[in-house]
């Protein structure tokens, strides 16, 4: 299964940019043929280019709730990105649109979505580098990701066995 | 790990908020319009190499980074007091006409066509860009999809990376085109003129030529008469890449025309205690309140605004286009806000002529593309039409090359008075006695979509996309109807 790992955001906002080291972090840990890794802090029709020609696609993103703690990770599918956010954007297209939009035109559209959403604390702010509580969470949250994928369980020198 | 849906987006922080406040009557009484606004970006510049900004900019924003790009870019040459010769504006102006494209392309399908093709007060689940496509056909589907990637593949090809470009230096270019790319873009630059007077049939066909649409776009409250800013060239004809500046006065007279350096000596920056983002005003004018008329400083930029400051288009097919758009509306200055939608088109066919003219250029494929700087930096201002309007750029760095000083003006922020001005008059106008629907508040949103208004710093974050969110208040302030998208 072709699989791309999409990490998205933006490293000089504070913690938008927590998806990017996540998956450069899950780069650095995951060697399988068939798995891509990306970056991109853009969005709508852009994403189209990306992610069209894969099987399977798992986004790492950041979200503000300010329900729960910092670094917890929400998981989503793409039916529960539509049902609350697909209707007609403020800007150009939305995430689940363009799947939705790419399937249309006959484009090879993943069939699998995950989404891992990172609960931030400031995504307003100019600045390199997570807030500490989200940085702290990094190394947890890549050690879920890679497990919950099936992708391996990790040792405790963080090497992937049984990858 | 446990699989959550998360709740509407309510719960999510960094909303667009329009607020609606109603009279004893349940007429509108008044009307707000807040974003919230990245913090700190000029202490983020600040003591980094003035040399690093053009490619810190583009981060900035997730739909636009090339226009960024480019008026920073602009500004370093002012910095570095270097002109790039000939073939490197040619090279820039070729990038930027391609980011045009681009965007006004992805503008009218996935924003402006539904309210029309789809319906202004259609279900809000088939107003979108699927809809379009399931009424115009996936045939034409596939063209934008196929010009779409035109588009950005001569960003690429040019810019040096996908996204976040790093072509332009202060003095010109980093990257010359080879005669292989040339007939490339040509080839493209081609086929882009033709989708773009597609487009604009899309538009005559669905909106033109539907009376109700027609007389929408009139619509009383739908329209302000203001001053209005934008970029021309020598002939006075549009230029997104570089020109002077122009505003004209509601009745068309010009007002000023200015180079970029001076922008200080006429644009001012007011402060209103509910939100952060200022509202630009014209400095010999004053601020004269959220009113427009021509004693009022407030301006506004963007599609409209630059045919309205023109005396034409540069190229043929535009020109026509531009005719008659001005005949059918009754002569300029135009004031309907949503002829936006309509300008914008006929943008798109000037920028899909003049990639063709450049790509043909003798000295696209020169090698000289860029003059070494040798001055001191100092400071300098770069401006551009970006997509949603003007984009001013100003940096001052200290002798050693180190930042000191930045200072964005970005489109929508020139738009910010109007937008609040163009909601509070749709609602008047469609608000009354205390009846709110979908459809009214749809029709109310598309005064602000027409302005594309780009909030796209806060988009970073899922959805992917600026939440917005309408409150209408009661006369007491309590909140009587809420909507979310």
């Amino acid at each position: 299964m072709k699989t791309i790992i999409l990490g998205m955001g933006n490293t000089i906002v504070s913690d938008d940019g927590v998806g990017l080291y996540v998956v450069r972090e899950l780069e650095a840990r995951i060697n399988k043929e068939n798995i891509d890794f990306q970056e991109s802090s853009l969005a709508g029709f852009r994403l189209l280019d990306l992610l069209s020609g894969y099987d399977r696609v798992i986004v790492v993103d950041s979200i503000k709730t300010s329900k729960v703690e910092p670094g917890q990770v929400y998981k989503l599918d793409v039916d529960s990105l539509k049902s609350t956010f697909r209707l007609a954007s403020a800007h150009d297209i939305n995430f689940a649109t363009a799947l939705e939009f790419g399937e249309m035109m006959e484009m090879k559209m993943p069939d699998q979505i995950d989404i891992y959403a990172i609960e931030v604390v400031d995504n307003q702010t100019f600045h390199e580098g997570c807030t500490p509580k989200v940085e702290a969470a990094i190394p947890r949250i890549v050690d879920e990701i890679i497990e919950d994928l099936g992708l391996g369980d990790t040792n405790k020198a963080g090497e992937v066995v049984n990858a | 790990m446990e699989r959550i849906t998360i709740d509407p987006v309510t719960r999510l922080e960094g909303h667009g908020k329009i607020e609606i406040f109603l009279n004893d009557e349940g007429n509108v009484e008044n009307a707000y319009f807040q974003v919230p606004e990245l913090r700190g970006f000029e202490k983020f510049c600040q003591d980094r190499p003035i040399e690093e900004v053009p490619r810190i900019v583009p981060r900035i924003c997730g739909v636009c980074p090339e226009a960024h790009h480019m008026a920073a870019t602009k500004a370093l040459d002012g910095v570095f007091s270097v002109e790039p010769p000939a073939a490197g504006h040619k090279l820039r102006e070729l990038f930027y006409v391609a980011h045009i494209i681009h965007s006004h392309i992805a503008h009218f399908y996935a924003l402006a066509a539904p309210d029309f093709v789809v319906g202004p007060d259609a279900d809000p689940e088939d107003r979108n860009i699927l809809g379009v496509i399931a009424k115009v056909g996936v045939d034409t589907g596939e063209e934008v999809i196929k010009h779409r990637s035109y588009a950005q593949k001569i960003q690429a090809m040019l810019g040096g990376k996908a996204t976040h470009p790093v072509c332009g230096l202060p003095g010109g270019m980093s990257k010359s085109l080879t005669e292989e790319e040339r007939q490339e873009v040509e080839e493209m630059a081609k086929s882009l003129v033709e989708f773009s007077e597609l487009s604009l049939g899309i538009f005559e066909d669905v909106v033109l030529d539907n009376e109700d649409y027609l007389e929408l776009i009139k619509e009383d409250f739908y329209a302000h008469e203001t001053n209005y800013m934008g970029m021309i060239d020598k002939n006075g004809h549009v230029n997104f890449y570089d020109g002077q500046l122009r505003v004209v006065s509601p009745t068309g007279e010009q007002v000023v025309e200015f180079d970029a350096d001076d922008y200080l000596d006429y644009v001012e920056e007011r402060v209103e205690e509910w939100t952060y983002i200022k509202f630009p005003y014209l400095k010999d004018i004053g601020w004269k309140g959220f009113v427009d008329g021509a004693d009022s400083g407030i301006y506004r930029v963007g599609p409209l605004a630059r045919l309205n400051v023109a005396e034409g288009m540069a190229t043929p097919k535009a020109q026509e286009a531009y005719e008659n758009m001005y005949s059918a509306l009754g002569g300029g200055p135009i004031h309907a806000t949503l002829a936006n939608h309509w300008a914008r088109l006929i943008e798109l066919i000037y920028a899909s002529e003049r990639l063709l003219e450049l790509s043909q250029d003798d000295e696209i494929t020169s090698e000289d593309i860029r003059n070494i700087p040798t001055e001191t930096p100092d400071e300098g201002v770069g401006v551009v039409e970006a997509p949603r309007g003007t984009l001013f750029h100003h940096y001052k760095a200290n002798d050693q090359g180190m930042t000191e000083k930045v200072n964005l003006i970005v489109a929508t922020t020139n738009n910010h008075a109007p937008i609040c001005m163009s909601i509070k008059k749709a609602a008047q106008g469609l608000i009354t006695n205390g009846e709110v629907n979908d459809g009214l508040l749809n029709m109310v949103e598309m005064a602000f979509r027409a302005y594309d208004p780009c909030l796209s710093c806060a988009t970073h974050s899922l959805p992917g996309q600026m939440p917005m969110q309408i409150n209408i208040h009661d006369e007491d302030g309590e909140v009587i109807k809420r909507m979310e998208k």
